[in-house]
């Protein structure tokens, strides 16, 4: 079970090169969004608001998701299970904040 | 709308400022909005808010230049986002007077690392790829046209104070990057240049994991978070501009002096 040695050759720069398009189209998507929220009015904008909100909190985790398959996928067994765990750690912070009410 | 506009206005002038110094707006915001009259557990949020857009915007231009070294960042962020959480489960029982006071202490440490020297390490390039190596926290950091390879050491103690820094984020708001970087740098052997742009990545998931916990304690004004998501989203860019442009040195030392200020005018008025 060895971990794939392609990196930090052509692989990485492919994905580095992929996530990093995300993150940009996700920077103006946001913006927009964010700025609908400010200045729509009644509900319709509180709920772009949300979006806006969702959108800066999401995207840092599906980065983290992202890598935890890729890592899996590369058979770098150890960074995955890291990055689940810190997953996990979210998710049960996010439980005790609903169980603290 | 006009209580959105200035919170619009008060996060695009601290991500400006705050990114030119390479310390995020969050730091700036959320003291401004603590001496405005904001309570600081409903400021400590908004602050999250500001760290997450500007974590987003900032990761496109460093993945590209491959200086963001995601296993260091998952590795030490698991230890960071326990203490994010532990700090904003906590904030929330917290009077706050209470974290009024930490915020001026946050401020002088983030002043403490704007104004401490920074010496240059003499280091041996070598004709290698830049990027991170699989299976290790380890990789080739850019210097110059060539690269600069690089091991973590101290795992153990730079994880303890990672937790640390993680915690000052969750119960205060602010990133703690003006922590991780030089625990990054200093303790554990990473080039600043690797560090700052990983520690950059991990900020967004320490504010992430304390934006849950803030989201469903009910404590996030969703109105309020979007001018604060728009501001910074756009005063980050403009900082990051103004950066190149400007005296390095100068704006460390104007930052480092506003933050004492603020340190003052927060523990005096609490």
């Amino acid at each position: 079970m060895r971990v794939v040695q392609d990196e930090p050759f052509e692989a990485q720069g492919r994905a580095n090169g992929a996530m990093s398009a995300v993150l940009q189209r996700a920077t103006a998507v946001a913006v927009v969004v964010a700025l609908l929220g400010v200045v729509l009015p009644g509900g319709a904008g509180v709920a772009v608001a949300w979006g806006a909100f969702v959108m800066v909190v999401a995207v840092p985790l599906l980065r983290i998701t992202w890598l935890a398959l890729r890592w899996a996928s590369r058979r770098d067994y150890a960074f995955s299970l890291l990055a689940a765990a810190l997953l996990a750690i979210v998710a049960v912070g996010g439980v005790l904040a609903l169980l603290q009410g | 709308m006009a209580a959105g506009a200035m919170l619009l206005l008060a996060s695009l002038g601290t991500a400006s400022i705050g990114a030119m110094g390479g310390l995020g707006g969050a730091v700036l915001l959320v003291p401004l909005l603590t001496v405005a009259g904001m309570p600081a557990a409903e400021a400590a949020p908004l602050g999250l808010v500001s760290v997450a857009a500007l974590s987003t915007a900032a990761g496109g231009p460093q993945l590209r230049e491959r200086t963001v070294n995601h296993r260091l960042g998952v590795t030490v962020e698991v230890a960071a986002t326990l203490g994010a959480t532990m700090g904003a489960l906590a904030s929330g029982l917290l009077a706050d007077d209470v974290l009024t006071r930490g915020l001026a202490v946050v401020a002088v440490l983030a002043a403490a690392a704007m104004l401490r020297p920074r010496g240059r390490a003499t280091v041996v390039p070598e004709d290698r790829t830049v990027g991170e190596w699989p299976g290790q926290i380890a990789g080739v950091a850019p210097h110059g046209d060539a690269g600069r390879v690089y091991r973590a050491r101290r795992l153990p103690l730079g994880l303890g104070l990672m937790w640390v820094a993680g915690i000052v984020a969750g119960v205060a708001g602010t990133s703690g990057g003006f922590l991780k970087t030089p625990v990054a740098s200093d303790v554990m052997g990473i080039p600043l240049r690797v560090a700052a742009a990983t520690t950059t990545f991990t900020i967004g998931v320490t504010a992430a994991a304390g934006l849950v916990v803030f989201a469903l304690q009910g404590r996030v004004d969703p109105r309020a978070a979007a001018a604060v998501v728009a501001g910074s989203l756009v005063g980050g860019q403009l900082g990051a501009w103004l950066q190149t442009r400007a005296p390095m040195s100068a704006i460390r030392l104007l930052l480092g002096v506003v933050l004492v200020v603020i340190a003052v005018v927060l523990w005096v008025t609490t």
